[in-house]
């Protein structure tokens, strides 16, 4: 266990440098104790999600705070699986108790093992943070390594997805041409897909996509307090990339502070990502 | 100015037959046929607080209610120590404001600046050593808008710059109007400077109700237009100086002809003052202001035979004397409002001629004025410079010749509008705030027939009347008069005068509204079918003096309003299956925000 976050730098060049080959993951861990918050990078993570600063933790920030222990976690010699490369599928992160900006945690960031799936193998990458010995908030990132048809896979929509239906919320916002960068500056993600058009290329992407979890950020602050304090899960399934720069549609219904929303292209025609946030009491009943 | 207004009364119309009556119905087209004007678009993206809104009905003692405002008296004082409004407050008065007056499509020619109750002080003090006052300046004002406004420049005055023009001398004098429209703000023709002002006068009317409806009635405006009026403008100058530098006006604006136009204190009134209306009454009238300014209400277009059959629909209905007797009534409290003019000389300056197909021969004076319509579109057409047309293929010319369908008069009623120089002049009023108060006047009318458009709306229609402003004729009329020796429009009907006419207005009685696509020019390519609003969003128009900086409204942390002002009335368009238009609804500006008092 140590007291400090490990930087992205070590963790990029074990990655760049690697030349693993695929395998089976076994059981890793990382851990780090005494985790606080510098209130001056909190303040440039909600600007670049466009959240308010009302003194609640917003629901991604922790997975920013660690996101270099998951980098070093999918770097060490033990994961056999090349990091480039790696598509993130799917998030689900569980604020169980509300989280004091001023407390410290102690955060743990495992994966258990790898299961066959669809499109090739998935592991989750498990992160909790605790506090007095209690998990306060946790974290489940599936990750995909993708089998043969990598970028191609699931069938390109082609007819509209309209829902029938009031939304509570129903709006357009701009994922601009630089905010891949500009979230790459926060949280240190700095992941070549994601920061310039001719760099995205080089991996197979017409342009620069939208970070995965930038985009659930902007949303969370755009559900503003139709998230409650705490006691909720937040899922996101990633569906197709947003190409940057993109105006989006998202839409989001919410009834008795449990919401479903969705972000799709201005056309309507694709589906970007879908998610809910819905109360940890109701997944219990 | 102490003339008092006189209540309006509500008129209601009869719905149609019910086999006759029709819905908009509009769809979303089928995934690979082309999006026309009649089909719901993809998306709607916009900043704007308007979407595409419904309208929702009123029952005639809601509808008592809110005609209760255009009536509406100025305040005599406003409450010490009242609470400064919320964010939101603020941004609901200004939705029913400048967000939302009615302006030419794409003419976005006024800005809103907002000041907090200390450069309220200051402002106070500068209006009080203005000449021309409609009214006491009040003490103890939450906020002020400083309203600023700038000629009128759209495509068509670009268009206009290359009009009228001796074939020879052509290259240079088109030059030559051109710089001068830039550097000294010349107009065309004088219609085209009037509709600077007709805008002005129709926004600061609206100013006054907007602020009553956000406020919940708490809350009151005391708007002065006239200092900021042709000749007290002009003696007003350094004062008006001093305004604008408060509010941080720049050279650059300067240059560019931005002015103030308007200044509206806004203050709390006694409970004893506040206007009888129910807090749910406003609201809805809100959201109904709104959705009177989603659609435009267009003469003619829906006769075209390409309009889904529910536009084609024969639809019986009588638009009753009473209703227009209440229409005039409302614009000569406008007028008298503005003027301080008693009503019987307001009914004289006012020059109004009935030119529908009811009235008697209304046919042939109809087909008369679009003849004459048509022959300045024609000569137009023939005058413009071959130097300039070519190498753009044609396109003034094209552009020119789209108003021959612009100018389609139809509706059960049609009025021309206009005022006699001589006779305002005569009467001890200003010619620019005659023209200002001609705006208010001609808003505030069509709002009693939009307003009785709604009333006990039954399910299965969208509307009972709507009503369209139209300058578009009077400006053709005014190429004609500049250039090619016409006569004004209203020379017939008032022979013994020297008249300008200014607006048009046409009602219809129908029970569709008209299509929602009817911006299809503003669809983008780049937005991939996402239909793109020209309306203005608040942080362009809108900005608050906080702290000695001014900052745009609802522009914060990367963030752009994205909110529909009075979107708890929930009254957006659907297909008819009940799926609304994505992005049409909107997401509410955070709750912290919205919460904030700015000052």
């Amino acid at each position: 266990m140590v007291n400090e976050l490990p930087t992205y730098g070590s963790a990029y060049a074990k990655i760049l440098l690697s030349r693993k080959k695929g395998g089976v993951v076994g059981k890793i861990e990382e851990r780090v104790q005494g985790l606080r918050i510098d209130r001056s990078h909190l303040r440039a993570f909600l600007k670049v999600a466009g959240a308010v600063d009302d003194g609640r933790m917003p629901p991604t920030y922790p997975h920013v705070l660690i996101g270099a222990l998951h980098a070093r976690l999918i770097s060490r010699d033990d994961f056999p699986h090349p990091a480039l490369g790696l598509v993130h599928v799917a998030n689900r992160i569980r604020v169980i108790e509300p989280m004091d900006l001023d407390g410290s945690w102690d955060v743990t960031v495992r994966i258990d093992g790898q299961r066959e799936a669809k499109k090739g193998i998935e592991f989750d990458l498990i992160t909790e943070f605790t506090s007095g010995g209690k998990v306060v908030w946790d974290q489940v990132t599936t990750v995909l390594r993708p089998g043969k048809d990598r970028l191609g896979s699931g069938s390109k929509p082609t007819g509209n997805i309209r829902e029938s239906g009031a939304h509570t919320r129903s709006s357009t916002f701009i994922a601009r041409e630089d905010i891949g960068r500009k979230y790459a500056a926060v949280s240190g993600d700095y992941n070549p897909i994601h920061l310039h058009a001719s760099v995205a290329k080089l991996f197979g992407f017409k342009r620069a996509i939208a970070t995965g979890m930038w985009t659930v950020a902007r949303i969370a602050a755009e559900l503003d307090t139709d998230i409650p304090d705490s006691g909720y899960a937040l899922d996101v399934s990633f569906k197709r990339p947003i190409f940057l720069p993109s105006r989006v549609v998202f839409e989001a219904n919410t009834q008795a502070k449990e919401t479903q929303w969705r972000v799709l292209s201005t056309n309507g025609k694709t589906l970007h990502m879908t998610g809910s946030v819905l109360s940890l009491d109701s997944e219990k009943s | 100015m102490g003339v008092e207004q006189k209540i309006v009364d509500v008129v209601a119309i009869s719905p149609p037959p019910e086999e006759q009556r029709a819905k908009r119905s509009a769809a979303f087209p089928e995934d690979g046929v082309k999006k026309g004007r009649y089909d719901l678009p993809a998306a709607l993206d916009t900043t704007s607080p308007v979407g595409f809104r419904t309208r929702l009905t009123m029952t005639e003692k809601m509808a008592q209610q809110a005609l209760l405002l255009l009536s509406l008296e100025r305040p005599k004082a406003f409450v010490k120590d009242a609470v400064v409004p919320t964010e939101q407050a603020l941004f609901e008065e200004v939705s029913l404001g400048i967000l939302t007056a009615r302006q030419s499509t794409n003419y976005v020619g006024h800005r809103d600046i907002l000041l907090g109750p200390s450069d309220s002080r200051l402002a106070a003090e500068i209006l009080r050593q203005l000449e021309g006052n409609e009214a006491p300046v009040l003490d103890n004002a939450t906020h002020t808008h400083i309203v600023l406004s700038r000629p009128y420049r759209t495509p068509f005055t670009m268009l206009l710059t290359f009009i009228g023009h001796k074939p020879v001398v052509s290259l240079a004098t088109v030059a030559i109007r051109g710089l001068r429209k830039k550097i000294q703000h010349i107009d065309d023709i004088p219609t085209i400077g009037y509709l600077q002002q007709l805008h002005i006068g129709i926004l600061a009317d609206q100013m006054e109700r907007a602020t009553v409806i956000a406020s919940g009635g708490r809350q009151q405006a005391q708007v002065f237009m006239r200092p900021f009026s042709g000749a007290h403008a002009r003696t007003n100058q350094k004062a008006a100086r001093k305004l604008e530098e408060l509010i941080g006006l720049s050279a650059e604006d300067r240059v560019n002809g931005w002015r103030v136009a308007t200044v509206g204190q806004v203050g709390e009134v006694a409970a004893k003052d506040r206007v009888r209306i129910t807090a749910n009454t406003l609201r809805r009238l809100g959201a109904n202001l709104l959705a009177f300014r989603s659609e435009r209400i267009q003469p003619g277009v829906n006769q075209e035979e390409k309009a889904p059959p529910a536009y084609q629909t024969r639809q019986d209905m009588d638009v009753p004397d009473e209703l227009t007797v209440m229409a005039g009534r409302a614009g000569y409290n406008a007028f008298i409002h503005w003027t301080g003019v008693d009503r019987e000389v307001a009914k004289r300056l006012l020059l109004l001629e009935r030119i529908d197909v009811l009235t008697p021969n209304g046919k042939e004076r109809l087909r008369e004025v679009r003849s004459h319509l048509d022959s300045v579109t024609d000569k137009v057409i023939a005058n413009i410079p071959l130097w300039a047309d070519l190498p753009v293929g044609k396109a003034l010319s094209r552009n020119a010749a789209r108003g021959k369908k612009a100018f389609a008069l139809a509706g059960q009623r049609i009025y021309m509008g206009g005022l006699d120089q001589d006779a305002i002049k005569e009467a001890g009023i200003d010619w620019v705030q005659a023209v200002r108060a001609f705006g208010a006047a001609s808003a505030r009318g069509a709002l009693v027939a939009e307003l009785m458009g709604v009333v006990d709306l039954p399910d299965d229609c969208d509307l009972l009347a709507g009503i369209c402003l139209m300058a578009g004729p009077v400006n053709q009329n005014d190429i004609g008069k500049s250039f090619y020796g016409e006569k004004d429009l209203l020379q017939s009907a008032f022979p013994g005068q020297k008249p300008t006419s200014l607006l048009f207005w046409t009602l219809k009685a129908k029970t569709v509204a008209d299509p929602i696509g009817n911006e299809e020019q503003l669809m983008n390519a780049t937005r991939k079918g996402a239909l793109v609003d020209l309306r203005p969003g608040p942080h362009e128009v809108v900005f608050l003096r906080q702290n000695g900086k001014i900052q745009p409204m609802r522009k914060r942390e990367g963030r752009i309003n994205a909110e529909r002002a009075f979107s708890d009335m929930n009254n957006f368009v659907t297909d008819p299956y009940g799926v609304e238009i994505p992005g049409n609804r909107g997401s509410m500006w955070p709750e912290a925000w919205r919460n904030e008092r700015p000052w």
